[in-house]
Formats: C-alpha cells, structure tokens, sequence
C-alpha cells in the first residue's frame, strides 16, 4: 500500500487472505512515551493473538517529541506483524519552534490558542484536538476504501478519534470496539457527571454507544457510570483494567540498609497540581525531622513533567529542585525498558495519585507487583484501594492531611526495614492477579467472539 | 563557541530553572546572554543587558530591544534564541525574521535540547581565522571582481560538494550580489544551487529563500522560478492523490506571489504592470484550476425584499447602506459578521482547508461552512457581502440556490490571493466602487470577462458628505490636509514633498495629518517606510509646519482646519478622504495615481479636471495658484464641495444602490 505524502507506513505488509483485518485506533501507540502506550501495546498485540492481522492508526513519531517524547524501547515488544500508519498531525499548541509562529501569535501567544481552541470546538467538542477530525476522518475512510477493515477499535483519548471511528461505521458499516479506558461523560478527577446528554459532547457519546460492539473502561465504578447512563447498552460495558507489564517488575528486591538511609522512589508523570507536590513534601521535611531512618533517606522523582516550551520547566521542578537539600532529586523520565531496573533500586514505592474513586491509575498494578512498601499518597476514598487492600506491604490510604502523611511515611520506612520474605511474597503474590495480558486477553477473546469473526475464521481457513 | 540569547520580559517564574539551564549551557561550552526588562540580579553566570522597556507588552518590549545595541549584536552572533516567557515571544520572533541562522525557541527545554543536537563538524563550523577568511572570500569586496562571480557560480553549479555546504556558499555570495546591487547575478546563483538539489528540496529552498527577501522588501529575480517550482510540487502531489501536500505547495506559492510587503507595503507592485501575466502561474495549476472551476449552483439569483448583510469585522463602509434598508418598510435586513463565528471566525487561518476541499481532497470543511450558512441563504433573498476577501470565498464554497449573491470589491483585495478563491459562478453581481478597479480585476481574473461571469456594476461609495459642509477656520488655507495616512499605498511622503516646495514660496503653508501615522507595521517595508515618515515629521512638527491630529471620530471638525485636501495616494479605488475634504470646501489636489497613470481609466477620469497633478512641482504650482489669495481659494473650495457633494452624497447615489439592490441593476 502507498500512502499519501506525509503519512509513514511501518511494519510488515498485508497478508493476503486469511486473517480478517482489524484496524486499532490509538493515538499514543508506541513509541510515544505515554502511560498509555502500554495498554495499547498490548491491545494490539492480543488482537493479533486472536486471530486479526492489525493496522495500528496513529501520529507521526515527530509529534510526540513536542510532547513527552519517544521511548524506542516501548516498540520493542510489540508483534513485528502489526503494521503502523502515522499521520501527520501535531499539536500545535506544543510547537516551540518560534520560526513556525505566525506574527499574530508571536504578539499574543495565550490568545492564539485560546483561539485555536475555539476553533476546535467548533469542528468536535473537544480542545486541542478537536480540529484533527476532518484528517481523522479522511484517514480511516481512505484506508478501508485500500485495505477494508472487519472491524475497528478505537481507544480514547482523544475522543476525536469518535469521530473518525462513526464515520467508518455509517459509510462503510464497519462493526467498532471502544476502549474508552477513563471514560468521558464522567469526571473521574472530580466525581460527578462531566456533560449533560444532550450536550454536543453528549450527543456524540450516545451515538457512539449506539451501535458499539464492546465497550471498555479501566473500573468498576466508571462502568457502573456507564450502565447506569446507557442501560440498554449495559451487556457491552465491561471493565478491563490496566494491569502490570512483566518486564516492568523487579525480579529481586534489594535488602533495606536503615544505617545509611531508605530509597524512596515515585515513577510516573507528575500530573498532579502543584499544591499536591507542596504538601508531599512538607510531610516528607517533617517525617525527616521526626524520624532518624527517613531523616538519612533519598526521594526520587522520576517520569515526565511538563510538555512543549514547558517540558521540564515547570512550578513542580522548581519546587524538586528547591528540596535536593531534603534529599530530594528529580532524574526525569525512564525508558520502559529500564522501569524494572528503577523500582529495583528503591526500598520505598511512593503512589501519588490524583483522583478518588473513579480513577484506578495504571501504576498502582506495577507498583503492588514490585512486592515492595507501598507509601499512598492520594484520597482516602480511591479506587486503587481496591486493588492495594489486602497487601501486608501497604500504608494504608490517609488521604491529603500533612500530619497523617508524615505519620505514612514513617510507617512506610518501618515497613521497609521490618518486611519479611513471607511479607513480600505475599505482596507479589496480591499483585500477580493483574498481569496486564491477563486483563486484555479475556476482552479481546469476547470481543473478537462479538465481531463473529478473528480467530475461529483463520482456523477455518487455515 | 556556541552563543545562546535568553529573552525575558518578565522576572522569571522559576529562577531556580533558569540558573540550572544556564548552568547546563555554560557546562556544554556555550557564551549565554540574558536580555531582560526585569531584574534578573540573581542570575550571575550570563552576561546581563539590561532593557528599559516604557510600554509594558509585546511590542515594547521588542522596541527596547532593538534600539539596544548590546542587545542586538546579543542577536547577530547567536546560534540559539530562547524566548523565555510569553511576551518576550515576539522579540524572539521578530529576531528569527532579522536572522536566518540561530534557532528561536520557547522555552529552555528546547533550548536545551538544541544545544544537545548541536554537532560540529569541518563543514559547518569555521571558528578564528579560517572564519574570517571565508567570509572576505564570499563578502560583497569579492563580488565586484567578475573573475571571482564566475568562479563562484561554476563551483556552486557543477562542484561537488555536500548541499548543505553548497547553499551555504550560495546563500553567502548571493547576500553579497546584492549588497553591491547585482540583484540578477544573486537570482542566478540561487538559482543555480536549487537546481543542484535534488527535485524534492527545491522547491522548499527556493521559497525560503524568495521569502526572505520579500519580506526584507525586495522582489526576488527568481521569484517565478520560486513560484512555478512550488506549483510543479503541488502539481506532483495533486495528480498523486496528495490533496494535502497539494494544497499546502499551492497556498506556499500563492503567499510568496501575493505578499503583502511586495504589494500593499510597497509603492510599487509587479502585479499592477502585468497582472494577468503575474498570476498565469497560479491559475495554470492543478490546484489553480480546481479552484477555478465552476461549482455552479442550483437556481437563478432572483433577489427581494430579504437583505443580509455579510463581512468578516470590517462594516465600516457597509454601515449607511444598510441602514437605508433597515428605514425602508419593504425590505428586511439581518447582518452576518462571520468573524464573530466561532467557526468561520478561523476562516483565514483555515485557508488550508478551504483550498483542500474545493481542489477536491476532501468535504468536512465544505459540509461545516454549508452547516452554518445554510439557514441564513435559505433567509436571504440577497446577500450583500462586503469585501472581496474571506467573506465571499467561504460564502461561495455554499450553492447560494436562488438567492442573489452581490460581492463588493473596494481595492486592496486585487492584490491578494482572495479573489482566487471565490467561485464566481456563485456571484450574480460584482459591485466595484470605481471603473479603474474593475479594469484592474478584469485584467487579473479573466474569467470574470467570459462567459457565465457575474454582472459587474460600478457604484460610489456611500457617503454622507453633507455633515462635511462647514464654515473653514481662520488661517486654513495654508493648511495641506491628509486623511488617513496608516498604509503605505497613502505615501504621505508625497505630501510632505508638496509642502516642501510649497515652504520654499512661503512658509505659512502647513501639513495636517488626520488619522493614524503611526501604525503596528506588519511587515519591514511597512515598518521603514512609516520611520522615515515619523522622522519627516517630527523634524516638521518641531518647525511648527505640521500637525498631527491623530485618529479621530469627528473628522467634519478636523476638515475645518484643512484648505486644500491632498490624495498622495499611490492607487486607491475611490478615496473617501479627498471626497470628504472637497465636500468640506478644501481645494482638492490629486496625484495621477501611479497604479494606473498609465491605464485608460484612473484618478484623471474619475475626478474633474484640474484636480489631478503628475507630479509634487505640478501640485505645488496648482496650490499656490489656488490659495493665492482668500477670494480664490474660498471660490474654488465651494465649487469643489459642490461637485463632491452633488456628485458622491450618499442622497444621489443611493438611487443606484437601490436600482442595484432591490431592481434589476441595469441603467
């Protein structure tokens, strides 16, 4: 297949025959270095397993050096039969590159993309990417009408990608699967209902759930959100959670040494406000005050901060970098291909999470897996309690109160000093329910049953 | 040495951030220097130019930059710009217009990641001595000897050597040609690096190059080879499929030929000699031809008492028209800005798009335009658009069905891309203010003379001239007046000329600005030009022989001061201003036009004769013949109001408009 100037086309060719053909929506696909490039690595390579030879639509990898950059090291496992289509879309709002800049902007730069964002609202009801839908759109009509599809799976966000996934569906009648992971309609920061149905945002949602063959989510309560705004969809909502990479785990854990001071370690983007950040830190200076052990110990922060012209440079860094005095250091991101090797490093695992009981988080599988001390650090009522609760390993969630952390934090250094194998065996054990295959597989097994096509179909033709 | 230049206006947000980039930059051995409006004392590992800036925004802080002379050699010797908050911005960006070779950012990250992609090697990096040498080699000196022109353009055509060396060689010794004034030779040898560069990076090159130095105010020599190279790669891509890639060669060259400095911020404009020549190019592409195409449309415009207006912000000169409508029993008005859209408000940065759609790549533009003017068609019995630019291009990309669709075109829009895309097959009646405009268009879009074309009309302004009628101040028949000086087609320079000659007879004349004759230059000639205005008349004003009025919402009063009224003009389509002085009984004094000086129609036949000078000597002759004494001048002031009033009052030629409007149009 040639593909338009502009586009790149990767991975192996097409087969002929055989596999039905799927095409799986997801912008942020390896090698972006995103969360959400695991469980997209993963969709692709379980719809593989089952039966479908794979396309993967995304972004041109230049468009993610604007944002949180590349991680090759994500690409590495993913199946060398899934091809990858990049189109070239970039957030604009991320360019730094003052030559691309009109005058216009260059004189008001805040006001040029307030503009720009109005302007994608108008095209679809969502900011920053909602002016990428007539491209979207174009793209996956133009590559079924070269290559068909049996079925298309989109993953949100952005939710644009809605768009371009119901346009497919009305003109070409193409069966789709949403893996609407943390859902839209729902706040998960905040709780609540986040747009009224008959909002255009609404709108789209509810036409999207009108023909939906399977709809995904990472927790119970966003599906229960889902049922209960959609009951007669509710038989296609499931939950499919996020899971731990096997790679991502360290297979030992280094032995604690109290005389010379604790490793505690936070891997993972620092996409919680500023006065959060604040308030860890405060409880980390008073646990240093209190207590002899953390008083000698390190905090590391590791993983993106920051995107665009603020990549690196923002009010959290300024406040890491104003607490290397305590023992703190920020080491930027990590190759996925190092995750292990980090966490291997560390006595102490601090989650620091936003969010309650609508947000589960993908690091909280990995870091119960690490079958290390676990130092939580968000809401009391959060849905990553459901997944911690049981471990002999785990401070407990106390919520946002300065005294009450430093109170965990010295708990999590008594836990680190004081575990013992049988404690962290049983940690790992709690942990290996959530192997990210074991999550997706299950999903993709019914969906591809759904579609009534996939692997029963190659083994017939085989 | 690698040079990195932080730009800052405010005090940075993250001092700790700054001092640890600085660190960083120092650390890979880069010289760092910080410019800043704001105290940045705990910064001590760069080299500090403090900048005082008296207007706290963007553009103030630009100015204090470069009326700062550390500052600016700060800029001609860095390889890395970093533009370090948001209103420092346009300083960085102003500086990636002056200089071609540093990188501008925002930001430090990607300052940082410049400097970390910064590789020297033998070709790019010539440090102490052998710098110097190959700049004397390659600097305008070596270009006077013809030997050595040859020999660079030989070695630059046919030497081997890696492309980034060669346009780097070319980019130098053609800066040079045309530092000594060998503006051709300079084309050739830009040219001649393009073609060695293989098919898919000429085009790039050479309207990069073609740019820069429109913008720097200069026509390109290989302006069409630039322009017609862009078009063979949006050629390429259309008839491969590419829409996209197609659109975006077509918009690059249509920029290029079309820019602004060239032809609204110049005296001069290469269009207006040939201008079905000028843009042949353009309309003999793929992409051209798509969008000349007629889409057609379903029905017959048939008009009626329903009238809608439209524009994109500017009702400046629709306002009077539509008002007559909304006092008239039988006709219904609604107003359409679409600039207040929250979709079509975009519409000139979608420009991309709309070309995408109609060239054929695609509908979702098409289909959201056609969403949101669907209703107000299905209203309108007539749509009155005004301004041939945005408005109607997006307008016509709709079958406006049986509703009448008029477009008046003023002037400025001849010169832009615009015009190119609007289907005129969509277009009943193309309304013109003068009969020298329509000539100019018909030239530049000859279909508009075929077949199918919509009706041309010819019809004045609309103006209240009587409220101009006013008793003149004591002492205004010395007084030289000037309404509206802010673009540079207005040349007031002419006018400041006049008065020179003027002043050697005797010094009570005097110039009057009324208006804005400092405006936000948009581009480097516009931004010369209004210096060298600001320099004439501040010299002028210090001598008591001028006066800014500055912008006003009461122009009658200010005419009052005003004995004879000056168009210095170097096209206009009409000229509201000298048709309200001469209503305010100022003695009219009309430059020929030198856009059309040498057409069939202009300033000589629209005004009555007598009005119209060749020359700054002949206007000087006609003002002191005119002003020579009190009975005179007030005797030619009052037959000039007459005519303008009984000629161009919005009371005799409304009846036009409503013929136009509401009948049939025809005579």
């Amino acid at each position: 297949m040639k593909v338009p100037s502009g586009w790149r086309l990767s991975g192996a060719r097409r087969r002929s025959g055989g596999r039905p053909h799927a095409y799986y929506l997801a912008i942020g696909f390896p090698p972006a270095a995103k969360s959400c490039a695991y469980r997209m690595r993963e969709t692709a390579n379980q719809l593989y397993a089952h039966g479908w030879d794979v396309t993967v639509i995304t972004i041109r990898q230049e468009s993610w050096e604007r944002e949180f950059g590349l991680d090759h090291t994500l690409s590495q496992a993913v199946h060398p039969a899934i091809r990858i289509v990049e189109l070239p879309l970039v957030r604009d709002d991320l360019l730094t590159d003052i030559r691309q800049f009109s005058r216009e902007r260059s004189l008001d730069p805040a006001g040029w993309i307030k503009k720009s964002r109005e302007a994608d609202l108008a095209v679809f009801p969502e900011i920053v990417f909602g002016g990428w839908r007539p491209v979207l759109e174009d793209a996956v009509l133009w590559l079924h009408e070269q290559d068909p599809a049996d079925l298309l799976v989109t993953t949100c966000v952005p939710y644009v990608n809605l768009a371009a996934t119901l346009r497919l569906h009305e003109r070409a009648g193409v069966p789709y699967a949403v893996d609407f992971r943390d859902g839209w309609s729902i706040d998960v920061i905040g709780g609540g209902v986040a747009f009224p149905r008959d909002s255009e945002a609404g709108r789209w949602e509810a036409r999207m759930m009108r023909d939906v063959t399977r709809f995904w989510c990472v927790n119970e309560p966003i599906a229960q959100h889902y049922r209960e705004r959609y009951p007669e969809r509710a038989d296609r909502i499931e939950v499919v959670r996020n899971g731990f990479d096997a790679d991502s785990v360290p297979a030992t854990a280094r032995t604690p040494d109290p005389e010379a001071g604790l490793a505690f370690g936070y891997l993972g983007s620092v996409n919680f406000k500023v006065d959060f950040l604040t308030t860890f830190l405060t409880a980390w200076r008073a646990a240093r005050a209190a207590d002899p052990v953390v008083a000698r110990s390190t905090l590391d922060i590791r993983g993106h901060i920051g995107a665009g012209s603020a990549r690196e440079d923002t009010a959290h860094v300024e406040q890491l970098r104003a607490a290397a005095k305590d023992g703190v250091r920020f080491g930027g991101p990590v190759p996925k291909a190092e995750v292990a090797r980090t966490y291997g490093g560390w006595d102490v695992l601090v989650l620091m999470l936003v969010g309650g009981r609508f947000v589960t988080s993908g690091k909280v599988y990995e870091v119960l897996a690490g079958g290390l001390p676990v130092l939580s650090v968000h809401d009391t009522d959060h849905d990553a309690n459901t997944v911690l609760e049981g471990s002999p390993l785990w401070t407990g969630a106390v919520g946002l109160d300065v005294e009450r952390l430093t109170e965990s934090i010295r708990t999590a250094a008594r836990l680190a000093v004081e575990a013992t194998a049988a404690q962290r065996a049983e940690a790992r054990r709690l942990g290996s329910r959530f192997a990210r295959a074991a999550q997706i597989a299950p999903a993709v097994a019914r969906l591809t049953e759904a579609v009534g096509r996939g692997a029963a179909d190659v083994r017939k033709t085989a | 040495m690698t040079d990195i230049l932080i730009v800052a206006h405010d005090r940075p947000a993250r001092p700790r951030g700054l001092r640890e980039a600085i660190g960083k930059f120092r650390a890979a051995g880069c010289r760092v220097t910080l410019v800043s409006a704001a105290d940045v004392s705990t910064v001590k590992q760069a080299t500090i130019v403090a900048l005082t800036v008296p207007r706290a925004d963007a553009e103030g802080l630009w100015a204090a930059f470069d009326a700062n002379a550390r500052a600016r050699a700060a800029a001609a010797r860095a390889d890395v710009i970093v533009a370090l908050d948001q209103v420092a911005v346009h300083t960085a960006w102003q500086l990636s217009q002056r200089h071609q070779h540093p990188a501008v950012v925002l930001g430090l990250a990607p300052a940082l990641r410049e400097v970390a992609g910064v590789k020297p090697s033998a070709w790019t990096t010539w440090s102490g001595k052998g710098k110097h040498v190959a700049r004397k080699l390659t600097g305008p000196r070596s270009q006077r000897a013809w030997a050595l022109r040859i020999a660079y353009r030989t070695a630059i055509t046919f030497a081997p050597m890696p492309s980034r060396v060669r346009l780097k060689l070319a980019d130098r010794v053609a800066d040079s040609l045309l530092q000594v004034q060998r503006g051709d030779q300079a084309a050739r040898v830009t040219i001649a690096a393009a073609r060695a560069l293989p098919v898919q990076r000429r085009a790039g090159y050479l309207t990069r190059k073609a740019l820069q130095q429109v913008r720097a105010g200069r026509v390109p020599g290989f302006l069409r080879e630039a322009v017609t190279t862009e078009l063979a790669a949006s050629d390429r891509a259309y008839r491969a499929g590419d829409a996209l890639e197609a659109t975006r060669s077509y918009r690059r060259a249509s920029n290029l030929l079309l820019h602004r400095a060239m032809h609204l911020d110049s005296l001069t404009s290469p269009l207006a000699d040939d201008p079905a020549g000028f843009v042949a190019p353009l309309r003999d592409s793929e992409v051209g031809r798509a969008l000349a195409e007629p889409r057609g449309r379903s029905g017959k415009g048939t008009g009626g008492p329903r009238i809608l207006f439209m524009y994109f912000w500017n009702h400046n000169f629709v306002d009077a028209i539509q008002q007559r409508y909304e006092a008239n029993p039988d006709t219904e008005v609604r107003t359409l800005d679409i600039g207040q859209d929250p979709f079509l408000g975009a519409a000139l940065r979608q420009q991309e798009d709309l070309i995408r759609d109609v060239a054929g790549g695609s509908r979702g533009y098409i289909e959201k335009v056609e969403e949101i003017l669907r209703p107000h068609l299905e209203w309108a019995d007539t749509v009155f658009v005004d301004w041939c630019t945005v408005t109607p291009a997006v307008l016509t990309l709709v079958d406006p069905a049986s509703t009448r669709v008029m477009v008046r075109l003023h002037s400025v829009e001849a010169f832009t891309e615009w015009p190119h895309l609007i289907d005129f097959s969509r277009v009943d009646d193309l309304v013109f203010v003068s009969e020298h405009l329509r000539d100019l268009v018909h030239r530049t879009i000859p279909a508009l003379t075929a077949a199918g074309a919509p009706r041309s009309l010819v019809l004045t302004n609309a103006m209240d001239l009587r409220r101009f009628v006013r008793p003149k101040q004591p002492g205004a028949r010395f007084a030289l007046g000037l309404v509206g000086v802010n673009a540079v087609a207005k040349d007031p320079l002419w006018g400041v000329e006049v008065l020179r000659l003027l002043r050697k007879h005797d010094d009570r004349y005097r110039l009057v600005l009324i208006g804005d004759d400092r405006p936000t230059p948009r581009t480097a000639p516009e931004r010369k030009y209004f210096q060298r205005l600001a320099t004439a008349m501040d010299e002028l004003v210090a001598e008591g022989a001028a006066r800014r009025l500055g912008p006003t919402d009461d122009v009658p009063a200010a005419l009052t001061e005003v004995g004879v009224i000056l168009s210095s003009s170097v096209r206009e389509s009409f000229h509201c201003g000298l048709a309200e002085g001469a209503a305010s009984g100022a003695v009219p004094v009309v430059r020929d036009w030198p856009f059309f000086a040498d057409r069939e129609r202009g300033a000589r036949t629209l005004f009555p004769a007598g009005w119209v000078v060749g020359s700054p000597a002949e206007a000087a002759d006609r003002i002191l013949a005119m002003t020579a004494d009190e009975q005179t001048w007030e005797r030619e002031g009052a037959a000039a109001s007459d005519h303008a009033v009984g000629a161009w009052d919005w009371s005799v030629v409304a009846p036009a408009y409503d013929n136009a409007m509401l009948g049939d149009g025809s005579d």
